[in-house]
């Protein structure tokens, strides 16, 4: 009976409104979650089965375009975090081979890292080609990378260097039979945005009021 | 920090979600993107399943179809739903490569709007979003009854709002049926008036974020008292459907992806019991419907 007078209260309410003028909103707290990836193309080419490639990715610019893309601006995040990483080939090489390394990041902006975010073994590029594939990560990497999240909020303008470091390659590249390939890697990640919105409910309270 | 925002949208259609002010982002859409996959639809799910309610709520107020002559009126059936504490949350599943898998309880849209954070391997966390914070939803679904023509009338609704600056895009709402005069198949003695009848509605939110159809078909019995100021309790017991479509886009992958679901049509079996007050050509009227979702109706009519 509870439930029903309740009932009758929100329609008598809501008549009221129908036949009048003006609303009945309830300000409420709401935490929007954004969820994005920053991708970085790595394109290979080596001799030999030892290489390092970088890709600098400018953290601030990157979460910028996030934020404008979705109309709140930075002083409206509470907090952020890593959720995973991937890496994909996205152009085969010629024909398959065996990769175990891994990929490190640190700060240039500030002195942090390098640190290693996740690696990979034995994996085959053909295995890697046209579906992401989820990194086993790092706890020292994936810090780097949360406090990266957090300086971002904490108006500060990170910049991540990130670090393909190849160990072993099964066969090993030669001059003759060069390693050719373009892969991309990605890091998952969320901000959540604490907003006050004005809400159209004409029974408010808890539910279990 | 949180940013205050205020707006009026609309009366009756806007008591569906979100005010918003100069901003217009934090909205349903928004919160959607974030999920890629069956939580979304668990996420929307009592939206849906209300405004399936709302919909099939305030389609009459008495089983009287005179069979012939003009009659027509205006009305404005405001059909209102309570969420339960069920409908504030969901089974969520952790997404996007996130280990190890965790299956958490959280917020739907009509849920506690914070957001719950769940923590996995390696220092990672997954974040679901919060919902809004709601307790009840109403509609108000204004109405054209004309007739009669062998004892049958047509029953019209239609409104649409732009929300303007709250970004949900348009709302839109048509709807269409007729009912027929069954007592006169009885003789001029049977105590009760009886109808019959159907009403189809298409209801739609944002920019193809929602398009739902709606279906009744069912019977109704009435009896009036009085002359000058008339009573009239009703009854009507009805098979109602409704489904829903659903289609936004995420970029929670880091690239635009498309994502399309359907809520599968819902059947199930209404009973109306209300009664009106009608003075002159104006009415009042007041039901209480038990169906899948109960809800209450409050209405007005202008008309004869």
């Amino acid at each position: 009976m509870n439930r029903t007078r309740k009932l009758i209260t929100v329609s008598a309410l809501a008549a009221l409104v129908a036949i009048g003028t003006g609303c009945i909103t309830e300000e409420t707290g709401v935490e929007i979650v954004i969820r994005d990836a920053y991708c970085m193309a790595f394109d290979e080419s080596h001799e030999s089965e030892t290489f390092v490639t970088p890709r600098t990715v400018y953290l601030a610019d990157e979460l910028d375009q996030v934020l404008e893309d979705n109309d709140v601006s930075r002083e409206d995040l509470v907090r952020g975090g890593m959720i995973a990483a991937s890496y994909e080939v996205t152009e085969p090489p010629a024909h398959d081979w065996t990769l175990t390394g891994g990929i490190t990041v640190e700060r240039t902006d500030i002195a942090a890292g390098p640190d290693t975010l996740l690696t990979y073994t034995s994996q085959s590029l053909m295995g890697a080609y046209g579906a992401p594939v989820f990194a086993v990560l790092r706890e020292e990497g994936v810090t780097l990378i949360n406090d990266a999240l957090e300086d971002y909020i904490a108006e500060q303008d990170p910049v991540l260097l990130f670090k393909v470091v190849n160990g072993d390659c099964i066969p090993n590249p030669s001059a003759s039979d060069q390693l050719v390939f373009e892969w991309e890697a990605c890091v998952n990640y969320y901000v959540v945005v604490a907003e006050t919105l004005d809400v159209y409910d004409f029974y408010p309270g808890s539910p279990t009021d | 920090m949180t940013i205050p925002r205020r707006a009026c949208v609309v009366l009756g259609l806007a008591a569906l979600l979100v005010g918003a002010g100069t901003q217009a982002d934090a909205q349903i859409e928004d919160q959607l993107s974030a999920y890629t996959g069956p939580n979304a639809e668990g996420y929307l799910q009592p939206l849906a399943t209300a405004i399936g309610a709302d919909l099939n709520g305030g389609l009459f107020h008495t089983a009287r179809v005179p069979l012939s002559g003009f009659h027509i009126s205006i009305e404005i059936p405001l059909v209102a739903v309570l969420f339960a504490e069920e409908d504030a949350t969901f089974e969520a599943v952790t997404e996007s490569g996130f280990t190890p898998e965790q299956t958490v309880d959280a917020p739907t849209v009509v849920g506690s709007g914070e957001a719950v954070i769940v923590t996995g391997d390696e220092g990672t966390s997954f974040a679901f979003p919060g919902g809004f914070d709601l307790n009840s939803l109403a509609l108000a679904v204004p109405q054209l009854r004309i007739g009669s023509f062998m004892g049958t009338e047509a029953i019209v609704r239609y409104a649409a709002f732009e929300t303007g600056d709250a970004g949900l895009g348009d709302l839109s709402l048509f709807g269409i049926g007729a009912r027929h005069n069954i007592n006169q198949y009885f003789g001029e003695t049977f105590p009760v008036d009886l109808a019959g009848g159907f009403f189809w509605q298409t209801f739609s939110l944002g920019d193809d974020l929602l398009d739902s159809d709606a279906l009744s078909i069912g019977v109704q019995a009435s009896k009036l008292y009085g002359t000058t100021f008339r009573f009239e309790p009703y009854v009507g017991v009805s098979y109602d459907s409704f489904s829903a479509d659903v289609s936004y886009e995420s970029e929670a992958s880091g690239e635009p992806e498309q994502v399309d679901f359907s809520f599968d049509s819902e059947s199930t079996a209404r009973l109306t019991l209300g009664a009106a007050l009608s003075a002159a050509f104006v009415t009042g009227y007041a039901e209480y419907n038990i169906a899948g979702q109960n809800n209450f109706t409050l209405g007005v009519s202008f008309g004869n």
